[in-house]
């Protein structure tokens, strides 16, 4: 199984509109709602809000992955987008954030192939070519095919 | 030199891994030589065992919560620190746990 297996077209946001953490969960939120991935928004954007405050998910480089393991969640997914205007992820950053990259995971232990994907997606984004691909895709066609390209396709 | 390494965060998901990648990195970089186990979603990877303890020269945590096991690294000299710095700044990490053991 490979990263394009999970890849889902409705999880792609290009040129997010987005002043804040919070405005990217929201927004991110309901694309899994619509794509019918969690079937609760307030009780996921809660579990991801835990998740940002034990420690912030900004890791560096323009790139955020901020993500919750949570009961509402129905099946392991990702969502990638990147923003029309840059902003600080946290107050004392040093560059801002130009790419969001939020992961869901369901509660349940099942799926440990969706986990380790989602895993191996994480490490990938350490990647420079892939995430610059990534933050200047146009369209979500580009976007798609950055991570087939990743992929080795 | 030999360093051990336990990374582990919250959802052990994303940054555990992003963590172990980084600090593979910079230590390949530097020629040292660096095992990681990580604590993830997934369960315990790469144990660390009691014969890599026996011959380690540092340990490296690079948590976010508790990590399960820390006895192990009892006798062996500990930096700890969050997954961000170890994301970020590997290298100045390793840096210094080098000039820490030297």
């Amino acid at each position: 199984m490979e990263l394009s297996d999970l890849y889902d077209p409705q999880l792609v946001v290009i040129g997010l509109k987005a002043a804040n953490k919070n405005d990217v969960f929201t927004a991110i939120g309901q694309l899994l709602v619509n794509a019918d991935k969690i079937t609760n928004i307030d009780e996921f954007l809660a579990d991801v809000q835990t998740r940002e405050a034990t420690a912030s998910t900004g890791v560096g480089e323009g790139l955020a992955i901020p993500h919750a393991k949570s009961p509402v969640v129905k099946e392991a997914s990702y969502a990638i987008a990147n923003l029309a205007t840059p902003f600080n992820w946290d107050e004392d950053d040093d560059e801002p954030t130009t790419l969001i990259v939020m992961l869901a995971v369901p509660s349940a232990q099942a799926g440990t192939t969706h986990l380790k994907l989602l895993s191996r997606l994480s490490v990938a984004l350490m990647d420079e070519v892939f995430r610059a691909a990534l933050v200047n895709a146009k369209s979500e066609q580009e976007i798609s095919n950055a991570i087939l390209s990743k992929e080795g396709k | 030199m030999f360093f051990v390494c336990v990374t582990s965060c919250p959802a052990g998901i994303a940054h555990t891994f992003m963590a172990a990648a980084s600090l593979r990195k910079a230590a390949l970089a530097k020629g040292i030589e660096l095992k990681v186990e990580t604590q993830g979603a997934t369960g315990r990877d790469n144990e660390i065992t009691k014969e890599d303890c026996e011959r380690a020269d540092a340990a490296i945590i690079a948590a976010d919560v508790s990590i399960s096991g820390a006895e192990r690294f009892a006798d062996i000299p500990t930096l700890e620190c969050s997954l961000s710095e170890a994301i970020k700044k590997a290298p100045k990490l390793l840096n210094e746990v080098v000039e820490a053991v030297r």
